[in-house]
Order: structure tokens, then sequence, then C-alpha cells
């Protein structure tokens, strides 16, 4: 089950990657896709729309606020270029030139912005959605930690791809397919960073001190591959650290606490990317 | 190791008696070794454990279900921009 969540990770990813590349020379195929996906999208954000009007008070658009565009990539070191290299930037050649002259971009369902609690930034509508804050907020402590699992089993997998599949690779044949799956790899990287980026902001606006202490901002540093899996017994080991979303838990405190006393380890939120060494090499 | 241990006033001799249960008998005593692992809940254990807790719905529209289509919708949002 497990792997087929991963791979419909992988596929949305793969999807995306689709998306981006349609300003080269989109086949109908994939404008298909879109126009699909678009249909389907906007028929989410009109839903979503109707169901407000039961919880929220009339919105007046200054009321509403997108989060703030915070694109992450990989660290330009360990970035895998594309199959195909792409002449200028995905989001310069991304116009609307193609579509349907009658729909202007503000219309398209993905510019809608949703009456989210965490998108009104009205303060005297604020102090009466106290309660769909609370469950909100619940709810993106979820996303985010949905995503930082991803995120780990995503690096780790990164991280393994190089360490076994393109080094012991011996043929163009199985180089070409290492470094495919090494940047499927990292699609899937970035898209649960953004993911995480999402839930962290919404955290920001109606989240509490202890839960940013919690959820850290993530990095662009912070999604390197694990050296310890993909370049083991390196110079400087000894003083290197894994980002914090490898390290999310109790205390040092709780750690050598009561926890010690139980005659047992207990690790609450604690992934050692070891433990997915194991669960990588397992069959298919 | 074990000097550490004892110094930190661990339980380390129940440690050693389990351990040496567990390789005797083997079986359920074997789960003395097994990592207590506590995963961080993911989006569909909190939604339901919301769902089951609260009761929000209005008009039969449940608040908890509703802002959760909201984040997949947003979610869906970000692949088409």
């Amino acid at each position: 089950m497990f792997f087929c969540q991963l791979r419909l990770r992988s596929l949305r990813s793969r999807l995306l990657l689709e998306i981006s590349k349609l300003t080269q020379n989109p086949t109908d195929k994939q404008l298909l896709t879109v126009a699909r996906m678009r249909a389907r999208l906007g028929k989410q954000v009109k839903d979503f729309l109707k169901a407000a009007s039961f919880f929220l008070p009339t919105l007046e658009e200054t009321d509403l606020k997108a989060f703030e565009d915070e694109s992450i990539d990989t660290p330009v070191e360990e970035t895998v270029e594309p199959e195909e290299p792409v002449d200028g930037s995905l989001d310069e050649d991304f116009d609307y030139e193609d579509e349907d002259e009658s729909e202007s971009p503000c219309l398209l369902p993905e510019a809608v912005i949703l009456p989210l609690p965490s998108n009104i930034i009205s303060v005297k509508l604020k102090q009466s959605l106290e309660s769909l804050i609370l469950v909100e907020k619940e709810l993106r402590k979820g996303q985010a930690n949905d995503a930082l699992e991803g995120l780990r089993i995503g690096l780790a997998n990164k991280s393994l791809l190089l360490l076994t599949d393109v080094n012991r690779s011996t043929s163009t044949k199985q180089s070409t397919r290492a470094w495919a799956s090494v940047r499927n790899a990292q699609s899937q990287i970035l898209y649960h960073a953004s993911g995480y980026q999402r839930a962290w902001q919404a955290l920001k606006r109606i989240g509490t001190d202890g839960d940013l202490e919690i959820y850290q901002k993530l990095n662009q540093k912070d999604l390197v591959v694990v050296k310890d899996i993909s370049m083991a017994k390196r110079f400087g080991q000894g003083s290197d650290s894994l980002a914090w979303f490898w390290r999310i838990g109790p205390s040092k405190d709780a750690l050598t606490g009561e926890w010690m006393e139980e005659c047992g380890l207990n690790f609450s939120y604690f992934v050692s990317p070891f433990s997915l060494i194991y669960f990588f090499s397992l069959p298919c | 190791m074990t000097k550490s241990c004892i110094q930190r006033k661990l339980p380390v001799e129940s440690w050693a008696s389990a351990e040496g249960l567990a390789m005797e008998e083997r079986g359920e005593r074997l789960r003395i070794f097994d990592l207590n692992h506590e995963n961080a809940p993911t989006l569909a254990q909190i939604t339901l454990r919301l769902t089951d807790t609260k009761d929000n719905s209005k008009d039969g529209v449940n608040v908890v279900h509703w802002i959760s289509d909201g984040i997949k919708t947003q979610n869906e949002q970000w692949v088409l921009l």
C-alpha cells in the first residue's frame, strides 16, 4: 500500500513536470490532461466556495490574502538537470497566450484565493472564527507531518539511489535509468517541500509560537541528500549534522529522563535515515 | 557503554535480565528489542480524530471536512500554478 502511495506521489510529480514543459511544444494529449485537471479543480473550488457560505460571513476581496510565494529548490550542487534541456526559466515561459482568450487568468481556478481561515487577514473577522482557526491549525499540523514524512522518504530514496543504482551502473542504459530515478526522487522532494511550506505559512498565521518551534522554516540547504548514506566514511563526517526535520521530537530532557527508565527505547516523531535503507532495499 | 549507563543510574540490571529471558524463551519476550516508536499524526488521522470528537456540522456540512477539502484543493491549485 505504501508503495502505491509513493507511486501516486511520483505520478503527481511527473504530472507537475509535464505541466512545466507545456510551453515548449505541448501535445494535444498534454493539453487535454491539463484541461481536465483544471476542470476538476474548478469544480472543487466551486464546491468549497459554496460550502464556505455555511461557516463564513460575507467576505470582501481585501479580507483575503494568499500566502507569499516562497519557492524552494534543490541546492545547486545537488540539482539533477532535466532530461531534455529547457531554454530559459520555466516560470518566464509560462503564459496563457494559447488558452481561451475569453478566460482571463484571474478566473482560473488555480488563481482563486480560497477563504480558508489562514487566508483571512481581517482582524474583526478572525475573532469570530476562533473555532475554525483551531480546526485548521490541527489539520495544518497533519499536512506538515505528511509533507515531512514524504520529504524524509524522498531524501533517503535519492541518497540510496546515488549510492546504489548510479554508482553501480556499468552501462549507458543502466546509468540513464538510474539518473531518471534520481530525477523522479528529486521531483518528489520538491513536491513535499512545497507542501510543507504551505502548511508552515498557514501555521505562521494561525499557529502559536510553540507550533513554530516544532515546525520550523524549510530552507534550501535542508534539501540535501543524507550523506551518511550516499558518502559514508567521508572526511568531516563527525562534524556534519542532519537537517532539523530528521531530529523532530521530544527535548533532550525527555529522552534522558522518564523515557529511558521505562526499560525500552522511545523515540517520538524521530526517524533515522538508516531505518529507511532497509525499507527501500525491500523488493517491490 | 554499560559503565556510562550505570553512572547515569539507568536500570541496566533489569535490561540485562530482560535480555537474558528474551534470548532463552524467545517469542513475546523478544518484544523488549522493539523500538517503541510513535509516528507524528498524519492529516488523515487528525481529520478522523476531529471528526469523531467534534460535531461542527452546519446544514449537513462538516467544518472539518470543509477545511480538509480546502487544504487538498489548495494543493491541487499549486500543481497547476
